[in-house]
């Protein structure tokens, strides 16, 4: 499926095979606890179901206490 | 997660206890500084107090001081700001370009010098405000990173004195430290911070790339990936088996540093070290 990815500030449509958050993370190569996945303006956990055209942003886990 | 700090927060404080709280303005202390105050409400405990250390790293600090000025005037929570420049005469950006230019890049890393600098004035600003017990927000990922690069690089002091109580010596001279987020994840804190501190700044420390637990961060996340729930197994594994053991072995005690007086377990103290190396304000 085709989704819209918006990532460290850049976005671009991302074509992969999978359902899930979990799925395009591996797709992209990122480190689950390294990233907050925002879908459609609402953080999701990686188990969440994804559907043709979603809008997802990826939020990185920032250091500093 | 609430809960899970409440009732560490249950177990550890005890009626007469005194709390400061070491607070940077970053998403693991202003979410330790927000459930202290909502699990102190209802206590009859002394008002709870925050610590931040101003290291002045530029383009970093002046924007976590302003969020945490902002969120301590929201909840009525006294900020005690001590800065590196009043301590040492330098701020911590001057410090590094002192160290390099004496060539002691190698021998002092940025990170290291800038947690003895902030251990030091945060044990000696609590310690001032009578403060019984000082609450630090490690997270799950920090004591994890912590505890491995202490083994890698043969640290074994310094893993006997972790866990939600750190340090080995009681002494009137050094507040205890205390770390009720220690089983919670960074990525959990982050999430909770995105969604209720609108306006949190999300800028990293200019310096943390060069540093040894940037990588170590990595790898432990990537195991994390490969085996889930490996954070917490060593974390429980640490807590509940070698701890006690390192505790019982523990024969380290704390004197008095010989130029500031401040607890230390060599002679001259680190801060008094690196302060007759950098040639910095005694």
């Amino acid at each position: 499926m085709k989704v819209a990815v918006e990532l460290e500030g850049k976005s671009r449509q991302v074509e992969f095979s999978g359902k899930t958050v979990k799925d395009l993370m591996e797709h992209l190569d990122l480190v689950l606890d390294e990233y907050i996945p925002i879908l459609n303006g609402s953080v999701v956990t990686e188990l969440e179901l994804l559907s043709e055209g979603a809008s997802v942003k990826f939020v990185r886990v920032w250091s500093g206490g | 997660m609430q809960g899970q700090v409440f009732s560490e927060l249950d177990k550890f404080i005890k009626p007469n206890d005194k709390l400061a709280v070491a607070a940077s303005g970053g998403k693991d202390s202003t979410f330790l500084l927000d459930m202290v105050h909502r699990w102190s409400e209802n206590k009859n405990l002394q008002p709870i107090t925050a610590i931040i250390i101003d290291e002045g790293i530029r383009g970093y600090r002046e924007f976590t001081l302003q969020f945490l000025k902002k969120f301590c005037e929201s909840k009525e929570i006294p900020l005690h700001i001590v800065s590196f420049k009043d301590e040492t005469g330098a701020s911590l950006d001057e410090i590094i370009q002192k160290r390099d230019r004496r060539k002691l890049t190698e021998t002092y890393g940025s990170c290291t010098m800038c947690g003895a600098f902030r251990r030091y004035l945060l044990n000696k600003t609590a310690r001032g405000l009578g403060a019984t017990k000082l609450l630090v927000g490690h997270n799950l990922d920090d004591e994890v990173q912590t505890l491995l690069m202490n083994l890698f690089v043969g640290n074994i002091g310094q893993v006997g004195r972790k866990g939600e109580l750190a340090g080995i010596v009681e002494s009137p001279d050094f507040v205890v430290r205390f770390k009720p987020l220690i089983w919670l994840p960074e990525k959990a804190i982050a999430v909770y911070a995105l969604l209720n501190y609108p306006g949190i700044p999300g800028n990293e420390c200019p310096y943390l790339r060069e540093s040894l637990r940037h990588n170590m961060r990595k790898m432990v996340n990537n195991l994390e990936l490969q085996w889930p729930g490996f954070k917490h197994r060593v974390m429980k594994t640490y807590v509940n088996k070698i701890l006690p053991n390192l505790k019982k072995m523990k024969n380290g005690k704390l004197v008095k540093c010989e130029i500031c007086r401040e607890p230390s377990s060599q002679k001259i103290c680190k801060v008094c070290e690196l302060k007759q190396e950098l040639e910095l304000k005694l």
